[in-house]
């Protein structure tokens, strides 16, 4: 079960001062917390405010929230939405996405006057802003997610943090560049499918494996967890399987 | 897409700019390498813009272009940095890889904000082990990460043809995601 909070919060310090500094650490040090603990969300800043959006299994959110409150950096935290029990996320490009205000001035400046403060008690206005920015994640698939973000496919979480680096012995294997390029690039795009175009187990085991198997650390950090164990008892797809990779490639060309 | 693209390479001196170019190059290149006035271990280092050319297939002819990655050439970045096809940063295998021109460099390039495909090339690899590029590849994916970039590293040995070839190949590959 996911929980999810949006507040907003006074930064403390002038921009010019303290305040650039200050997201820089939060946002270097939050993502890395966040994509260890499956948080997503982002934190936008305007005119002196943070309009910020998190996240994740409850009881994490809880305790992140707590120290949010409690942070020194910002003041009057208030809490503009608070939903419990969800079983999806909206933000799940984003670990912690440093969101522009820019998708979200011209609507915005409809009915907050620009600040987020004026969001209290304004449940609709808050709903509105949150799809406001849930808008712009989904429009900007190239390159604007924050990599290692989560996916449910199916009954399998997989966490996507870069693509395997390409040993010696795969030069001049240019499938795998088509397969990787096209991970890079569309990968939201594909697991969306992966979910919605019902792809056979053992071929969704294959691309995983394929994904998974490097003796790439950052890859293996971020392994697929199986919820069951129903793919691992399949036997592994073979190397040499060439079929392999132009099935993947006309998967791709047709489905993603 | 038109026929003619622009793949630049950027990196420092030493990062294999000009070796590259002229591996991929079916021209003869234009090197303007020319004898630098410090010592930096090795006798020529680049001061202008290498350039090189390739057909990467029947449609489609690349400029390679190869610009110093030091700040203090960005006049020449951002000569470059005009409608590329592609991006690739070039750095030199080493346990500790400098960072801080590369932060800098990509804040220039700043490849999501013009939207164009990009790659770190880790070069100087031939002679290492898998394991280690591997150790190294991972360094450089998380500082990529941290940039809000892709975590693409492509181990690449300038002085070989097929290998080097890996980097418009995968560029092209992502070029193709787009386009469907
Ligand atoms: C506006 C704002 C947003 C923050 N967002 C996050 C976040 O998303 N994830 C996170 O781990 N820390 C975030 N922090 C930092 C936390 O408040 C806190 O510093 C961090 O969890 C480390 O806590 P600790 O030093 O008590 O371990 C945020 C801080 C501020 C001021
Ligand atoms: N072994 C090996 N040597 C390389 C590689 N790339 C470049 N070199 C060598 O490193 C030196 C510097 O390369 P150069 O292309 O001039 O670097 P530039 O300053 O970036 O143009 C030259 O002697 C090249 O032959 C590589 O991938 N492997
Ligand atoms: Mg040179």
């Amino acid at each position: 079960m996911f929980k999810q909070i949006l507040y907003c919060s006074t930064a403390n310090g002038q921009w010019s001062e303290h305040v650039p500094t200050a997201i820089t650490d939060i946002i270097v040090q939050g993502r890395r917390f966040n994509r260890a603990n499956n948080i997503t969300g982002f934190l936008c800043y305007k005119g002196g405010y943070y309009l910020q959006a998190i996240e994740g299994p409850t009881e994490v959110i809880t305790s992140l929230y707590k120290r949010i409150c409690t942070d020194s950096r910002h003041y009057d935290v208030n809490t503009l939405l608070d939903e419990a029990n969800l079983t999806t996320r909206e933000f799940q490009a984003w670990s912690l996405k440093l969101a522009s205000t820019s998708p979200v001035s011209e609507k915005v400046a409809l009915f907050i006057d620009k600040k987020w403060p004026a969001l209290k008690n304004n449940n609709k206005a808050a709903l509105k802003i949150l799809s406001i920015f849930y808008k712009a994640q989904v429009r900007s698939n190239y390159y604007n997610a924050d990599f290692p973000s989560l996916r449910k496919v199916g009954q399998i979480e997989v966490k996507l943090l870069s693509v395997p680096t390409i040993t010696s012995a795969q030069v001049g294997n240019h499938d795998l560049l088509d397969i990787y390029g096209h991970l890079i690039m569309r990968w939201r795009t594909f697991y969306d499918l992966l979910g919605t175009f019902r792809l056979k187990e053992y071929e969704l085991y294959n691309l995983l494996h394929q994904l998974y198997q490097s003796d790439d650390l950052a890859i293996r950090k971020y392994q697929v967890q199986h919820a069951n164990n129903t793919f691992r008892n399949q036997s592994k797809p073979r190397q040499s399987d060439s079929n392999f990779y132009s099935q993947l490639r006309s998967f791709f060309r047709r489905y993603v | 897409m038109s026929d003619y693209q622009k793949l630049a390479f950027v990196g420092d001196v030493g990062s294999g700019k000009s070796t590259i170019i002229r591996t991929l190059s079916e021209i003869e290149v234009v090197d303007t390498d020319k004898r630098a006035t410090v010592d930096i271990g090795k006798e020529f280092t680049t001061i202008g813009i290498d350039y090189g050319r390739i057909n990467f297939n029947d449609s489609m002819a690349l400029g390679l272009y190869g610009v110093p990655g030091q700040k203090r050439y960005s006049l020449l970045w951002e000569h470059v940095n005009k409608s590329l096809w592609g991006l690739t940063l070039l750095v030199k295998f080493s346990g500790a890889p400098n960072t801080v021109d590369l932060s800098e460099c990509l804040r220039f390039f700043d490849p999501v904000k013009t939207g164009t495909p990009f790659v770190l090339g880790l070069t100087h690899v031939d002679e290492v082990s898998n394991k280690n590029v591997s150790a190294v590849a991972d360094i450089l994916k998380s500082f990529l990460l941290d940039h809000e970039l892709p975590g693409v590293v492509i181990p690449v040995n300038c002085l070989d043809r097929k290998s080097s070839m890996m980097i418009p190949y995968f560029i092209n590959s992502m070029h193709n995601a787009k386009a469907i």
